[in-house]
């Protein structure tokens, strides 16, 4: 009975994932982030539009998250909640959130000194970015139980570690990897979405009493 | 420690009836969920459904709240403090009957 618990705790968790809206919204992010990087990768190196991209970087991610967090959020009520049920899930709690953080600046500050101390590891930025962002996927793999995500982490395991081998300059591969990653994203959650939506038609009658 | 025959006596009854200990979990586990998510969860009828949850805020387990989203009504259930409490002590109880058991078993 106790790992029955487990269970119904992990299911409910995976029930913010299991329309893949999610998904699909992150795929969307990091099309957006291959795009800026092939758009670099066109641009004259000290061109002012390449300045200005750079500069805007920062506010782009932020905007786009900000963005997407919005839409999803409007999505599920509008589509989702209806047919399957309103979840609010809890924040974060202080330890957790100080741990993430914690977390981003030990790899920027490994970025920042691999960078420094050797001009050559700038070739393994593809296999550092797959790293991170498979080990996010991981975590979130094992949080809440999806084989879907188990293999995501790995394909961006992989995709990174390729990519450092390449002969293609660091935009490019970063296009590559983040491009190919968003649109795996989004055929996913696109399957994911369609698979929810013919298993979970919408309500006849209001379910309350 | 071990086995206390008196720890499966004390165990919470009222958390432990299997649907009201599967609303209980679920609920542990968001901020709040709303009537149709724990009916299609649960595989409870309406009328099942919301005697259990009517046992459970009785016991302040949980807090029941009757909203809108636009027009549509909205049945949210949370965890109430007391709930969170009970819950835990509940699967305090759970771990101590499993663990002690199994010792019982070698």
């Amino acid at each position: 009975m106790h790992d029955d618990i487990d269970q119904v705790i992990q299911r409910t968790r995976q029930y913010w994932f299991s329309d893949g809206i999610v998904e699909i919204s992150i795929g969307l992010l990091f099309l957006i982030l291959g795009l800026y990087f092939y758009l670099q990768s066109l641009l004259a190196p000290g061109s002012l539009i390449l300045m200005l991209l750079q500069v805007g970087f920062v506010f782009l991610l932020i905007g786009s998250i900000f963005v997407s967090r919005y839409i999803v959020t409007k999505l599920k009520s509008r589509f989702i909640s209806p047919r399957t049920g309103y979840v609010s899930y809890k924040r974060a709690s202080k330890k957790q959130r100080t741990l993430s953080i914690a977390i981003v600046c030990v790899i920027a500050v490994i970025n920042a000194v691999l960078f420094l101390s050797t001009p050559l590891s700038i070739n393994w930025v593809p296999a550092v970015s797959g790293l991170i962002v498979g080990s996010l996927w991981l975590i979130s793999a094992v949080r809440v139980g999806l084989l879907r995500f188990y293999l995501q982490a790995i394909l961006a395991y992989l995709l990174g570690a390729l990519l450092s081998f390449t002969h293609l300059d660091l935009t490019q591969n970063l296009a590559l990897f983040y491009g190919v990653l968003g649109g795996v994203l989004i055929l996913s959650g696109g399957f994911t979405l369609s698979k929810y939506l013919r298993s979970s038609p919408p309500l006849k009658e209001e379910p309350q009493t | 420690m071990g086995f206390n025959p008196q720890k499966v006596i004390d165990v919470d009854r009222l958390i432990h009836e299997p649907a009201r200990l599967s609303i209980m979990t679920i609920l542990s586990a968001v901020e709040s969920a709303d009537f149709l998510y724990l009916q299609r969860e649960i595989g409870l009828t309406k009328g099942n459904l919301s005697s259990h949850l009517a046992k459970l805020e009785a016991a302040d387990y949980i807090e029941i709240t009757k909203t809108y989203r636009g027009k549509i009504p909205l049945t949210v259930c949370k965890l109430s403090e007391k709930g969170q409490e009970a819950f835990s002590n509940y699967r305090k109880q759970l771990k101590h009957i499993v663990e002690n058991t199994k010792d019982l078993m070698k």
